[in-house]
């Protein structure tokens, strides 16, 4: 791997650990503070947030919704456009303690991750990211096969 | 470096159109079959697609197995990256029908594209589809039953 990628690695690295502090402060200081334009889409949020105001807003309440946050990143790939634009894609398997109701056992997901990033003065960062989870039919598929493992686990061999 | 996001809203604009018109030769000429990393991440599918032949097949699959094919941006943000790269962010409603015989289906997708300029035009070489969680459209729909229900029991 280049050295090109590395970096671009490396800030998508730092960017996904912030979840663990839910650092949303350290994951804004890795987005194009120059952008005038950010777009972040978390799948979430039914409306796409656009403008500083937005994303600071979702960080904000991100904090205040969840008590705690893992998240990890696999497959990443990175597709150099030019010297200093990449498009870059990731799954995020994250799990989620939401602050209310107490006491409830945290959800998790995979989503796929897709960036556009810029090299700046202070190295590769985000000016775009929009989540893309599998669709609703999709999941309840899923959701269907992992109850069949479940219930029927002797069956797993000839499902 | 143009600022002109003209011509790359025009080409993602026209591959929403191909869509709609079920036009495979619109649609692969959207994109460019030259990069080997173009990829297409379909809202329904688990892997992405990558590579010209895949990207092909998944929409000649997707024409041939519905009659009425609609997609309506209801918001369109295109950048201009430099003199040839250009991205689009875009909120679209789409909705598919096999046959005749058989109801609509349909939702809203957010789209993330990015393009490339070659011989002046400006071609598809990564086009992400990401509905909104599940989680959230089943509270929607839930959220939407209850408000006919409202409605019928005044």
């Amino acid at each position: 791997m280049n050295a090109t990628k590395e970096d671009i690695l490396d800030t998508v690295q730092r960017y996904v650990a912030c979840a663990e502090t839910m650092d949303f402060a350290g994951r804004k200081a890795l987005w194009d503070a120059d952008e005038p334009l950010p777009i972040i889409c978390p799948e979430e949020s039914a409306e796409p947030l656009i403008g500083w105001q937005e994303l600071d807003a979702y960080w904000s309440h991100s904090r205040v919704v969840m008590s705690d946050l893992r998240a990890q990143a696999s497959n990443l790939k990175v597709h150099l456009l030019s010297d200093d634009i990449a498009w870059v894609v990731y799954d995020n398997r994250w799990i989620a303690y939401m602050a209310a109701p107490a006491n409830e056992p945290p959800i998790s997901a995979d989503v796929r991750m897709n960036a556009l990033m810029r090299k700046t003065s202070s190295g590769w960062r985000y000016f775009q990211l929009v989540e893309g989870p599998v669709d609703l039919m999709t999941m309840a598929y899923q959701a269907a096969q992992r109850r069949a493992r479940t219930l029927f686990p002797e069956l797993a061999g000839d499902c | 470096m143009t600022d002109d996001v003209k011509p790359v809203r025009e080409a993602v604009e026209k591959f929403w159109s191909a869509w709609c018109a079920r036009d495979l030769a619109a649609l692969t000429a959207a994109w460019d079959e030259a990069d080997p990393d173009c990829s297409y991440l379909a809202a329904e599918l688990e892997n992405r697609l990558v590579g010209a032949v895949e990207v092909y097949s998944f929409m000649h699959e997707t024409i041939t197995a519905f009659d009425v094919i609609c997609m309506r941006p209801k918001l369109i943000y295109p950048r201009r990256l430099n003199a040839n790269l250009g991205s689009v962010f875009a909120v679209v409603d789409w909705a598919l029908q096999k046959s005749e015989a058989s109801e609509f289906i349909g939702g809203t997708v957010r789209i993330s594209a990015v393009m490339r300029r070659g011989d002046e035009l400006w071609r598809l070489c990564h086009y992400a589809e990401c509905p909104v969680a599940p989680l959230v459209e089943l509270r929607q729909f839930y959220q939407s039953i209850a408000a006919d229900g409202h409605r019928a029991m005044l």
